[in-house]
């Protein structure tokens, strides 16, 4: 009588430990995915703030390209001299 | 005899009071010529102006897009320092395109007080000439400076990492 009590003792224990461990191991996957999670989302982040200054200066540079090509130094041509 | 002396006489007096009539149309035609070569060059200098304000128009816009480029660059962390000194060399650049402009437009107004033909007269439009190849050159330069150094500079700063300020607010890119 006394051996099957302190049996059913010793497995409640067993389970008790099973169960902190299990959950300690859940705690520590959750944590694991977040830190990854939030790593990646800042990661991605960086990229497109990366990505978004390049497209930023190609733009700049298209256009000012455009408009610096918009007017010719030959407007400046002395054939109208002539005429006088 | 006589008769032969008043001949004469009178064909002195209406040779003179011919020369004496034609006289008066060439001055008239002097004038109209001088008025017209004056029409010309106000013409000419319209039509430049014309091109000039044009040309600075564009200059002042291209310096301001690169101002506004270098501003959200550096609020972003990047080193903008270079393209801030090419700024200041473009603003002074296009002051003297400005500047050497305004000369030769006084010195093709110079020509308005000279008598057209005259030498003096083809000394100004030579003067002038020499001006606007000044202006020309000037405009020259300005293209040339932004493909050698401005874009380069600019294109550089792709390469760049850098080191975002915590206190600086996130610009966005203002669509111009």
């Amino acid at each position: 009588m006394i051996e099957a009590r302190s049996y059913s003792k010793i497995v409640l224990v067993f389970l008790v430990v099973l169960m902190i461990l299990s959950l300690a191991l859940f705690a520590a996957s959750c944590g694991k995915k977040q830190e990854s999670t939030s790593s990646s989302e800042k990661h991605v982040t960086e990229t497109q703030t990366t990505t978004g200054t390049e497209s930023i200066i190609d733009n700049a540079l298209d256009e000012i390209s455009r408009q610096i090509n918009s007017v010719s130094p030959s407007d400046f041509n002395d054939s109208p001299l002539n005429s006088i | 005899m006589r008769k032969l002396i008043i001949l004469v006489g009178l064909l002195l007096l209406l040779s003179s009071t011919s020369v004496v009539a034609q006289t008066k149309p060439w001055e008239e035609r002097k004038e109209q010529w001088q008025e017209r070569i004056k029409e010309r060059i106000e013409l000419v200098i319209s039509r430049f102006d014309n091109n000039k304000e044009r040309h600075i128009a564009v200059y002042n816009a291209a310096k301001d897009r690169l101002k506004q480029i270098a501003d959200e660059l550096e609020a972003r962390g990047y080193d903008v320092s270079k393209v801030r000194a090419d700024f200041q060399t473009l603003d002074s650049m296009i002051v003297k395109f400005a500047q050497d402009y305004a000369s030769f437009i006084d010195q093709l107004r110079a020509a308005e007080q000279y008598e057209p033909g005259t030498q003096g007269f083809k000394g100004v439009i030579e003067a002038a000439r020499s001006k606007l190849k000044t202006v020309r050159d000037d405009a020259l330069d300005i293209r040339h400076y932004w493909q050698t150094v401005v874009r380069p500079d600019l294109k550089s700063l792709r390469d760049q990492n850098p080191t975002p300020k915590s206190s600086a607010p996130t610009s966005s890119p203002s669509g111009t």
